[in-house]
Parts: C-alpha cells; structure tokens; sequence
C-alpha cells in the first residue's frame, strides 16, 4: 500500500480543513474590501444599489474567488503536508521517512513502510483538528463588523436615512465657521434732519435681533417713520427700532419731516412717535421681523390715533405740555408696557427681551 | 536478515542495560548514553565529581561487551610514551639488538583514561589519533588499534588547581559528555547495600565486540528523514554565531560553536536511539536528546556568559526554544531513556522559523 492509498481519507480530513482555512482568509478580505467601498459608496453618496453592488456584490466576488485561490495555492493539502500532520499526532517522523522513501526497493525501506502503516492504523482522522488562532478569530469578527457596519451606514444613508458622508462633514464644523453675520444700517434721509441714538451699523447674526437705535428728530422737525432705500415705509413707524429675524443686509432710513409738514404729508401717516414697532412686516429682503407686536395692536392704534384726528399740529399739541417736552413718548412707553405685561401670546423670552427694552428707555 | 538484525539489535540492548544494572546503581542517562556512543563508535567524557561510579562503570562496560579493558591514570608526569607505547632495544634469535614496539595501554579496546584533564596537553594528544584514526603512530610507524575501540575518559569539574583543561581539539573528539550526577538517596542506599556484599562487578557478559560492530552497522542502517536531518544539522549551525542559522543565544553568548563532526554524531547516536526505541527513523525527538550531551564541550562561551554565570548547557536551551524545541527534557544529566525517548507531541507541533515541521 502506497502513502498515497494510506493517506486517503487522512488528506480529505485535511483538504476540508484546508478549505475552511482559505475560506476564513478570503472572507477577511472580502470583509474588508466591503468594508472600504462602502465606506467609499458613503462618502461619494452612492445611491443604494450602487452601494450594494460594491458593498456586498465585492464582499461576494472576493470570497468566491478567493477561496479556491488560496486553496489551490496556499491550502491543499499534499501528502508531505499531510505526512508531517500526521506525525505531529506521536508518530515520531514515521509518516515523513516512509514518504521520502517510497520509491526506495530496500529491505529496511520496505521495514519502516510497513512499522508506519501499523502505527497510522490506530490514528482516527478525527484527531486531525481544525484549529484557528485567536488573532485569526479576532480579526475574521473586526473585519466582518467594520464591513456589516459601514454597509448599513452608506446604505440608510442612500435611503436618506442618514447623513450622506459630505453632509456630515460639513455638520461636523465648528459654529463659527458656518454661521452667517448681516449688517443693518440706520441712516438718516438727509443729514441735518435729526439724528440716531445707539449702534448705526450692527452686524447680527443670522436669525438675530439688533439693537435698538432710536430716531431723535433735530429741532422743528418730527419723525416720520423707517423708510427702505426706495422709500417705502417698513414697519411700525416707532421712533425706537429693533429688527428681528434679521436675515439678510438691510439699510434703513429715519424719515424726518419739518413740524408744520408733519401732519398733511401723507394720509397713511404710521403712529405716532415712541410707539414701538410691531407685527411681522418685510423689511428689505422680505423676511425682516421687527419688535414682536401684533400687528392688530398696531392698526389699532395708528386707527386710534387717526380717529381722533391725532396727526400733524393736533398730534404734537396733544403732547406737547409745556412748550418744550414732547410726553406722547413717554405716555405710550407706559401703555405698551402694560399691554405687553398682560400680552399672555408672547413668549416669555420675548416679554423679557422687551422689558429690558423699555427699561432703557426709562430715565 | 534484517528483521532479525532488528530483533538482536533490540534485544541486545535490552540485555545491555540489565547486565549494567546489576554494577551501576541509577545513572541511567549516563549509562544510556555511554552505551549509545560505543555502539555508534563515538568517545565518551564523563564529568563528575569522585566516588559517583565512573570508573565502575566503565569496568562494568568491559564485562558487558566482553573486550579488553586498561586504565590510564592520567597525571602530570604522565608521558605520551606512556600511553602509546613505545620502542625498546631488544635482543633478537640471532643476538642482534633490533627495536621492538612495546604498546602501551592504548591498544585496548576500552580505555578509561582517568582524570584526563590532570595530564599534560602534551600526554592528552597522544590520544589524539587514537581516538580519532584508532591508529598510534609511533617513531613513524602507524599501527591500527584493534576494533571496536573506545576511549571512556574522566574528569573532575572541581579541583582545578594543576589540570590542564582539555584543548578544544581533544574535546570536540568525544562524541558525548555526559554528566554524572550524585544519586539520590534511594539510590545511595542501594549502592551502600550492594557493595557491603562484594566490590567487584559482577555484570555477566551479553555481545562480544564483534557482535558490537554489527549492532553498529545495523544502526547506521537507520533512516533519516530530510527535514529531521536539516533540523539537526540547522542546530548545530545555530551555535556558530557568524551562521545565516545562528541563534540569538549564540550571538550573545558563543566564542566558538560546534564543529561538523557535531553533526556527525548527532545522526550516529540518533540513529542509535530510534533503533533503541524499536523505530526504523529517526524523529525530531531523537535529535532534541542527545543535543545536550553532543554540543555541550563543543561550545566555547565568551567573556559574557561567564560572568553571567550562563552554561554551555543553559545556551542550548535558548537555542532550542528559538527553534520551538521542547524544554521538558532533562537539562542535565543528558538524555536517553528509552520510555522518555517517547517524545511529547508538543516536540513536533511547533513550526520553527527554520520551517522544521510542515504547515
């Protein structure tokens, strides 16, 4: 009996254990090959198919052909391989030296042959064990969770489940450099007019809110509303301005008008000095907020104030006590703040943010 | 005709070990390995302290192979001529004064040369050729020692004040050195018993010294796998620290390593042992065995490992475990017993970065 019958069903033990073991290795690489192009797919943001097919479809092709490859080349079993096996089971070299000596006619050749047959018969292929190193194991379960892990992720990503990988990115930089800054600008129609109180030129975040700047009419003139660069009239028409939601670069204009025009200059005059702004108007750039108001209480005032025929001379002789100091500012500061005190509408925020406003306003 | 070559050879042995049992109490290693080296033709160097039974032991070895005996005492004022032999003028039939060779006790076949190391170096080389050559060459004449012939020598690794130490020449001639330990105390009993009866051996004879030779030649019959005979030869490499082969440990800690007659008696006595142990190959087993015994007077340490108190012994176990080799084996005392000769499997399972074992 030659090495090749005895070793038989010993080599097919082996030729098992050898595919298992190229098995395991290209299933690492195909792991991890999987692992990268969906990783790619994520960061490129492939459509679902598109990330299966590299993903998986890869992961697939690598295993399939890189089993029998690495079989063939790295894992089949041949009789010197099993022979040194086998010896590794107590068989102190026997299979190895009958092996090399095969083709030997000599007696004792002929001797060991048959003192190695005897030995091998008691030996179970059984006792050929497959046994796979740790790192081999370790490395088999990172490679299969870097892969199954950035599958799942490209792939919800694809099905906008996700952040795509560039969103991401871009989600992950700081603050600073993402958010954008507008400016406001307060001018005066024409110098010598009146002048402005507080910042003129504001830069605000985007979403924010400037600071009040309020419009000082110059002596024989009145203040006559916010105007845009094309002379529209935007919001409210109080003398103290804050612009909220501010989202985009805005130039507004305080109108002011000589004290005998005041009054006929225009029949849609807005309300009355130191009124505070209110209500959602656009500004400039059409999503501008001022004061938060309604703007019913608005209307309703500057109809109240029409009603009874508070414009022009009768508006300023209405409030002008002694002579000197205009007390309409002062009178409607002290409504506003208590309507907005009993306003249950707006946030507490807000009513904050303008109790602090009309606080400044105090003396 | 070989079966039965296998069979004498096996039994042989067998009665061997039982005759010197009946002298030598314990030592088995020793006698083991003193056994292996005659019957692969190779020298011994005994090492041990006085009274642990070397000299009997080789006594013993006389009686067991039924061959000539002679002691040689080896001291200081011990000439060559005293162990070769030498010419003297003596009167022939006719009256003429003619040389006649007078041969010293070299011309045995088991020579004890006792306490070698307290000769000169000039005295020790007379054994030069004799042990290598098994010839003397004496006032130019070379005349063949009758075979076998083996030289069984002694030496005493304390007391070291007026020995010569033996040149690295003469040591790389002895096929083992082994190493007699004291017994212990079971055995010490059974020696202080036995010899309370009667001093002399008492060993019957078992082989002649042909039958010897024949145990050799069957032995050298032995097989040898390819891979068992580059492990063994890539050990013996491994000592030499200039070797594409050598071991860290022989880097750090060898003057001089083994020579090839290293491997030469490595495969003999391995072959030896296989057979002993009823195989017809040698296995990587063997080889792990009898490295201790063949290397150990073969290594020459440098400053280094002397004043790191390292061994000759303690260097080939780094370079086993560089070449995975299993440590279990005795470390000392050498190798040798025909149940330990039933290596582990963790002797084989290990891959060496020498590729000994397959995948």
């Amino acid at each position: 009996m030659n090495s090749r019958d005895l070793f038989r069903k010993y080599r097919r033990r082996l030729a098992c254990i050898g595919a298992v073991k190229a098995l395991t290795v290209s299933a690492i690489a195909g792991f991890c090959l999987a692992g990268v192009m969906a990783l790619v797919t994520w960061l490129a943001a492939a459509s679902l198919p598109v990330v299966l097919v590299l993903s998986v479809g890869l992961c697939a092709a690598a295993v399939a052909a890189g089993t029998p490859v690495l079989y063939l080349r790295r894992f089949r079993p041949t009789a010197a391989d099993v022979a040194a096996r086998l010896d590794e089971l107590g068989l102190d070299e026997r299979m190895i030296t009958m092996c090399e000596q095969e083709g030997s006619d000599s007696r004792l050749a002929a001797l060991q042959r048959e003192d190695a047959a005897a030995h091998l018969r008691g030996i179970s292929a059984r006792r050929l064990r497959f046994s796979v190193a740790l790192p081999v194991l370790l490395l088999l379960l990172c490679s299969f969770l870097f892969a199954a892990s950035f599958t799942t992720v490209s792939a919800l990503a694809a099905e906008g489940m996700l952040g795509r990988g560039e969103t991401a990115e871009e989600e992950q930089l700081p603050d600073e450099e993402t958010e954008l800054f507008y400016t406001v600008r307060y001018l005066i129609w024409e110098e010598g007019t009146g002048t402005l109180e507080g910042e003129t030129v504001q830069t605000v975040k985007k979403g924010g809110y400037t600071e009040a700047v309020r419009a000082i009419p110059a002596k024989g003139y009145v203040f006559d509303g916010w105007r845009d660069a094309e002379m529209n009239r935007i919001g409210s028409q109080n003398a103290v301005r804050v612009d909220l939601n501010v989202r985009g670069d805005m130039e507004i204009f305080a109108w002011f008008t000589k004290a005998d025009d005041a009054g006929g200059e225009d029949p849609e005059e807005p309300p009355v000095d130191g009124e505070i702004s209110g209500g959602k108007e656009d500004g400039p750039d059409g999503d501008k907020e001022e004061i938060p108001d309604s703007g019913e209480d608005s209307d309703s005032d500057v109809k109240g104030d029409e009603s009874e025929g508070n414009t022009g001379h009768g508006r300023e002789n209405n409030h002008v006590i002694d002579g000197k100091q205009d007390y309409r500012e002062e009178f409607d500061r002290e409504e506003r703040e208590k309507e907005l005190a009993d306003d249950r509408t707006l946030p507490d925020e807000l009513k904050d943010l303008l109790g602090d406003y009309f606080g400044s306003l105090k003396p | 005709m070989i079966e039965q070559d296998i069979r004498r050879f096996s039994d042989t042995c067998r009665r061997i070990f039982g005759q010197i049992a009946r002298d030598v109490i314990g030592q088995r290693d020793v006698v083991e390995g003193t056994v292996i080296a005659m019957i692969a033709g190779g020298n011994v160097l005994l090492e041990g302290v006085p009274g642990v039974g070397k000299t009997r032991l080789v006594r013993s070895l006389g009686r067991v192979f039924d061959l000539p005996f002679s002691r040689i005492q080896f001291t200081p004022d011990l000439m060559p001529a005293d162990v070769t032999g030498t010419n003297l003028i003596v009167h022939d039939e006719a009256g003429n004064a003619v040389f006649r060779f007078q041969p010293g006790p070299v011309f045995s076949n088991i020579v004890l040369a006792d306490e070698i190391n307290r000769a000169t170096p000039k005295t020790q080389s007379a054994l030069l050729e004799a042990m290598q050559e098994h010839c003397v060459t004496v006032m130019g004449v070379s005349r063949k020692i009758a075979e076998p012939f083996f030289v069984l020598a002694t030496q005493n690794p304390i007391e070291q004040d007026g020995t010569y130490p033996l040149p690295e020449a003469q040591t790389d001639r002895f096929m083992f050195k082994l190493i007699v330990k004291n017994p212990d105390l079971a055995e010490y009993k059974q020696i202080v018993g036995m010899t309370q009866r009667t001093m002399d051996e008492v060993a019957d004879k078992v082989c002649t010294g042909g039958e010897l030779l024949a145990l050799r030649r069957t032995a050298n019959e032995v097989l040898v796998a390819e891979p068992v005979l580059d492990y063994a030869l890539k050990v013996c490499c491994a000592t030499h620290a200039e070797s594409e082969f050598a071991s860290e440990a022989a880097k750090k800690y060898v003057r001089l390593g083994a020579s090839p007659r290293a491997g030469q008696a490595l495969i003999s006595a391995a072959k030896v042992l296989a057979l002993m142990n009823g195989r017809l190959n040698v296995a990587y087993s063997d080889i792990n065995r009898l490295v201790y015994p063949v290397l150990r007077h073969r290594l020459k340490l440098n400053f280094e490992a002397i004043s790191e108190r390292i061994s000759p012994d303690d260097v080939i176990t780094m370079i086993l475990g560089e070449f995975n080799a299993p440590r279990s084996f005795a470390k000392n005392g050498a190798p040798m017993s025909a149940e330990s000769g039933a290596a582990a499997p963790s002797d084989r399972k290990k891959k060496s970065r020498f590729g000994r074992s397959g995948k």
